[in-house]
């Protein structure tokens, strides 16, 4: 346990707009606890955190969204590729610590697919896309993974975002002790489900940039 | 650039096109490097000697740096009007920049930028280390910083110099010369924890400059970023789930730090895609194993010549090593034509034949023998040294590459699971 308590202390940060409403462009995403509220007790000090759900662009508005989709093994599983979560979680950061209303989701089994035979005959399924409104981040992601197939699609989030199947955590098989041989242990099964449609990513999530506060949280997705 | 851009090193003497020179400003500084050369002997006889470790000090809180060797972390240079052909717009009207300009994005959104502070925990974890362990700590800080900061200066550099022709480029270096100013100070502040912090400054005008033609600068540095993140990744993840073996707190900002590393290594995946000429011939293939084997040599030998230092974190080298070089070979999978087939039982075989090698020469060095008795007893190690390295070098290889520039010279199947989609 590291000095999280005098960064969290103060964090108190109410909620100003109506939830599930609409401000402006701005919406804010209904989700399964659009408030999260935790108290813990540290160095005998109360420490109670507000988070405000995390706001996303407008889901009702048309507009191209880009993705990266692959095998649901090498996007959510593969051994080298576990920087991928961390650059998820990093850039999650950068948005609370920047206010940006969230672009980027994970979705499973996309259904808009399903309209594209010949791409999703290229892509062995079960499958998971990256997608987003940011297509400079699209071309990174591409740059980053690779054997990604990158596209576009017009439509609206609340069409586009839908999936036919999520990906479980216990989806992939166990790591096999002897063959695991990294001096760590895996990121937790599941870690991608905090960015779904829908999931409210500030679950969890240590309100703090210093490196030292309270382990675990933000950045292992355990 | 993390500690592994010192990986280069080898390379540099091995690399039959490299050479060493010293720039401009080193000449006109020579003499004066003498005379504080001289002055440093007389004073280390004297007292500027850390009493805690007895490392040499140039003046009070000042370390002398480290002596270079084959193996040390280098500073480097490039051919800056080749560099300048290659990614001038006005040269090259069709360079594709879209994975450039992405990657550009990435830096100026500065993830990291308020990453890097430090606390009151640094200097009393200092303290608490001592003895042996203080000295290995101070070495690691030193090659680390050391290398961090050589990746500044050319990155630096490259900034200032293609500023007008390539402008994307240029402003991506200067980005990343501000990275790699962030993490050695960082590391150099660190070093004033234990009293010893590096004069920067000397170094830039006194240390030897290597030079290097830019696409050896694209192999050598892409594979020196990655292996950098796969290094502090694993030291990362190791310690937090070993809490107690966290001797100090850097380790704790590995995480934030070598996203950097690994965005550093990404651009040079751009340009090289940008530059496909880089990555589809018989040339390229050849040097991208021999880049490959001489990064993981490089960092098997150092990481095992002080192995006390990763057992005091509670690793084990060789296996922490074996983990580094199997990941930074799938990731270098995914851009250059070729790669070491590193699971092949032989690699380790041979990295360890060049292990014992080194470690008797390492031996031979500090023996009382004359210097010529002591390269007579080198002679056939050294035979040996060479022998392993050229036969991982024709070791079978396995062909590899980006999707987007080697799909279909290596026929390869999206259904392969070796590839896919």
């Amino acid at each position: 346990m590291f000095a999280a308590a005098s960064s969290l202390t103060t964090t108190t940060i109410s909620s100003k707009s109506s939830l599930g409403g609409y401000r402006g462009k701005e919406v804010v995403q209904k989700s399964r606890s659009s408030m999260m509220r935790s108290t813990a007790r540290r160095n005998n000090v109360n420490v109670v955190v507000r988070a405000e759900a995390q706001k996303t662009i407008d889901m009702n508005e048309s507009r191209t969204y880009y993705f990266c989709i692959a095998n649901a093994d090498f996007m959510l599983n593969d051994e080298n590729n576990e920087h991928f979560p961390e650059i998820l979680r990093e850039r999650r950061r950068f948005y609370r610590e920047t206010e940006k209303l969230q672009d980027f989701w994970i979705v499973p089994n996309p259904t808009f697919l399903d309209a594209m035979p010949e791409i999703k005959k290229k892509i062995r399924q079960p499958c998971v896309a990256v997608m987003t409104t940011d297509e400079v981040w699209n071309t990174f992601i591409k740059l980053r993974m690779d054997r990604v197939y990158k596209g576009s699609v017009e439509g609206t989030g609340a069409e586009l975002l839908k999936s036919n199947e999520l990906i479980a955590a216990d989806a992939f098989p166990p790591v096999d002790p002897a063959k695991w041989t990294a001096p760590y242990n895996k990121y937790s099964p599941g870690w991608w489900e905090v960015f779904y449609p829908g999931a409210d990513w500030t679950q969890g999530y240590q309100a703090t940039v210093n490196p030292l506060a309270e382990e675990g949280v933000e950045r292992t997705g355990a | 650039m993390a500690s592994s851009v010192l990986s280069m090193s080898l390379s540099a003497s091995l690399a039959g096109k490299s050479k060493v020179f010293s720039s401009k400003t080193n000449k006109s500084i020579s003499s004066n490097r003498k005379v504080s050369k001289i002055t440093t002997t007389v004073r280390a006889t004297g007292t500027m000697v850390d009493d805690k470790t007895g490392i040499k000090k140039m003046r009070d809180g000042i370390k002398e740096a480290a002596d270079e060797n084959l193996l040390t972390p280098r500073f480097y240079t490039t051919d800056f009007d080749e560099m300048e052909q290659l990614f001038s717009t006005e040269i090259n009207p069709n360079l594709d920049e879209s994975e450039i300009f992405s990657i550009l994005n990435e830096f100026r959104d500065d993830f990291n930028q308020k990453h890097f502070v430090r606390n009151d925990e640094f200097k009393a974890a200092a303290d608490g280390i001592q003895g042996e362990q203080r000295r290995i700590f101070i070495e690691f800080l030193e090659r680390s910083c050391t290398a961090e900061f050589s990746g500044f200066l050319l990155y630096k550099e490259l900034g200032r110099r293609l500023k007008k022709t390539a402008p994307t480029v240029a402003e991506i270096f200067t980005l990343m010369s501000r990275d790699e100013a962030r993490h050695a100070g960082f590391l150099n502040k660190a070093m004033s924890d234990f009293n010893l912090a590096l004069d920067l400054g000397f170094l830039t005008k006194n240390r030897q400059y290597t030079f290097f033609k830019p696409k050896f600068i694209m192999y050598a540095t892409y594979l020196s970023e990655k292996i950098g993140y796969w290094r502090y990744i694993s030291i990362y993840r190791h310690l937090q789930a070993n809490p107690d073996d966290q001797l100090y707190p850097i380790f704790k900002y590995f995480e934030n730090w070598c996203q950097d590393e690994n965005r550093h290594g990404d651009f040079f995946s751009a340009i090289l895609k940008a530059r496909p000429e880089f990555l589809n011939d018989t040339e390229a293939k050849l040097w991208s194993r021999f880049f490959c084997l001489s990064v993981y040599v490089t960092m098997y030998l150092n990481d095992h010549s002080r192995s006390e230092f990763y057992e005091s974190l509670g690793m084990d080298t060789t296996k922490f090593n074996m983990h580094v070089i199997h990941q930074t070979n799938k990731t270098t999978a995914t851009i250059f034509p070729q790669v070491i087939d590193t699971y092949n039982p032989a690699f380790k075989a041979g990295l360890d034949g060049m292990l014992a090698a080194n470690q008797k020469m390492a031996a031979i060095s500090k023996s009382d023998d004359s210097d010529i008795a002591k390269a007579l007893a080198k002679a056939p190690l050294l035979a040996t040294f060479a022998a392993e390295l050229v036969k991982l070098m024709i070791m079978k290889p396995v062909d590899s590459g980006s999707v987007d520039t080697n799909l279909e010279d290596h026929h390869m199947d999206v259904n392969d699971p070796a590839f896919m989609y």
